[in-house]
């Protein structure tokens, strides 16, 4: 029976007084799943991945991470918040601001070295990282001259050497070329097969479908209005319609008017 | 192995979880720099959404032409300025607070955040100035007296030195014209959406160019807020424990940095984003949209 990693029950969280992000959600995620947050863009899926690697805390309703509720009173215990940091890896959707130092190698040991490895350790997993990720010759580069797939791949692999549980990505495929998109699919597929649960959020349906096997949708109300099978989802088309990740257009080709379906991506 | 054969081939050590070399784990709890800030920085654009709000809202002032409310202000800001009377300073103080009340904005909250933090300070650098070497008058708080008058490194001790009551009269009054003069700018401000009080500085005679740098400088304030926030949202999640004071400043140092190197490079495409789109370097405005 896989264990429960995040159970969230009437979680209500927003930004000011009367305007909530998310409102009253309750849901449960396993270890070792690939789920999708899908949502049109201001639904709250942001804000809801980074409830879950435990920089925002509930406002109504309580959150628990491996069995136990997280909220600013815990994360503010140094140990458990670098253990809950080690297990829980955030990849955020804006590849430049994870990058703030002046090199790729710096970057990239930023984490164990806060984390408390050893210099031989992280050496270690920063050369391993860099050869698995093929950036090597990134190395001495400075992160904010790189392209924008380079960029995400040195912010990927700066969670990546801390080999979390848990790899939350938002909108991980935003801004990518075809071929770098591909590159991150394999490379979240194969850590899905040793045993990483992968979630991301994304309007790119897509992606959704092929690497995610589990789907919550939120609507543009700030509910969570489906949980279900991802490839069932994305055959929902009222359902995508409905909370905006579909659209249909119609024009004429000769005499005969076409409905096409335009999605978001 | 070649680079083709190494392609996406995992680490010994990330072949399974749960194997983690650490060697100093962080005990106990943290104040974390690093926590407040982002605090901090999250509560500015709260109070950002917070003042759109109130300006968006159906009341008799929010109401009032933009342009108006601007001229009534700073005139007001002016006369203050001016003013020497105490009471007639409180009337206008008490004007302000039953204005805020018209326009539904939390009165206490504001006039908490007012009166806070500038005219308090205001008040405090400003005691020296009210010692009798300054203003002499009525002695109202004695800090030392002596028989005659020193001279200490060249400079005159009076016999006395106090407090006087007319330089206590003087520091007050300069609270209260700060004070006041900040009320009526939140006044302004929160019952003006953003867009309207930028084209009625137009209005009022300040060139275009100027007004379009303010509004930009607004609203990529905000944008440049919120990136600051997530720079250090992505910090904390790599950051344990409490930090040095080296430490300390090297984050901060290479924050500033990089977000000075992003802004620096953000400049440059909205320079180009407004070229494209047939800025010469003349801003041209249309008055008419804040009627």
């Amino acid at each position: 029976m896989p264990q429960v990693l995040f159970a969230f029950d009437n979680v209500s969280f927003g930004y000011v007084p009367g305007q909530p992000v998310f409102n009253k959600l309750s849901f449960k995620i396993y270890s070792g799943e690939t789920v999708a947050l899908l949502g049109a863009n201001g639904s709250g899926k942001s804000t809801l991945l980074k409830m879950m690697s435990g920089l925002i805390f509930p406002q109504q309703g309580i959150f628990k991470a491996y069995g136990q509720e997280i909220n600013e009173q815990r994360m503010e215990d140094d140990a458990f918040s670098q253990k809950y940091h080690l297990k829980v890896g955030y990849i955020f959707q804006n590849s430049e601001v994870q990058l703030f130092t002046t090199r790729v190698w710096d970057e990239i040991a930023y984490g164990p070295l806060q984390m408390g490895f050893t210099t031989k350790v992280v050496k270690q997993r920063v050369e391993d990282v860099l050869e698995m990720l093929q950036l090597e010759n990134l190395r001495d580069r400075s992160p904010h001259r790189l392209s924008g797939g380079e960029k995400k791949k040195v912010a990927i692999a700066s969670v990546l050497v801390l080999n979390p549980e848990v790899l939350i990505l938002d909108e991980p495929t935003s801004g990518l070329d075809p071929k770098t998109e591909k590159w991150l699919v394999e490379l979240l597929l194969k850590l899905n097969l040793k045993g990483r649960t992968i979630i991301v959020s994304t309007h790119n349906l897509e992606l959704a479908h092929v690497l995610t096997t589990r789907s919550l949708v939120l609507a543009e109300s700030h509910e969570l209005v489906c949980d279900g099978l991802t490839e069932e989802i994305v055959e929902n088309h009222e359902l995508l319609t409905a909370v905006n990740l579909i659209d249909e257009y119609s024009h004429i080709h000769g005499n005969i008017e076409h409905i096409h379906r335009y999605t978001h991506g | 192995m070649t680079a083709e054969e190494n392609y996406l081939q995992l680490p010994e050590w990330m072949e399974k979880t749960g194997c983690q070399e650490q060697v100093n784990s962080s005990p106990g709890r943290r104040a974390n720099f690093l926590v407040k800030s982002i605090r901090r920085m999250k509560q500015n654009i709260a109070d950002e959404l917070m003042t759109e709000s109130f300006a968006g809202r159906q009341g008799i002032l929010q109401q009032l032409d933009a342009r108006l409310k601007f001229v009534i202000v700073v005139l007001l800001v002016l006369a203050v300025g001016f003013v020497r009377s105490i009471p007639i300073l409180l009337g206008v103080w008490l004007f302000t607070i039953i204005l805020m009340r018209i326009a539904r904005i939390p009165v206490l909250t504001m006039q908490k955040r007012i009166w806070g933090v500038i005219p308090l300070i205001t008040l405090l650098i400003s005691i020296p100035a009210m010692l009798n070497i300054f203003i002499d008058g009525k002695p109202l708080i004695m800090i030392y007296e002596s028989t005659q008058q020193s001279v200490l490194a060249g400079i005159d001790i009076p016999a006395s030195l106090y407090i006087s009551q007319q330089g206590l009269t003087a520091g007050l009054r300069l609270c209260l014209r700060i004070g006041i003069s900040l009320s009526l700018g939140v006044l302004l401000v929160m019952t003006t959406p953003a867009a309207r009080l930028f084209k009625s500085m137009q209005v009022m005679g300040i060139p275009a160019l100027m007004v379009m740098i303010l509004e930009m400088s607004y609203r990529y304030l905000v944008l440049l807020l919120t990136l600051s926030i997530e720079m250090f949202e992505a910090r904390q999640l790599r950051t344990v424990g409490n930090l040095s004071l080296s430490a300390k400043r090297e984050q901060v140092g290479s924050s500033i940095a990089a977000l000075f190197a992003k802004s620096m490079e953000m400049t440059d495409e909205i320079y180009l984003a407004m070229r494209a789109r047939g800025y010469t370097g003349q801003a041209v405005y249309i008055t008419s949209e804040i009627e």
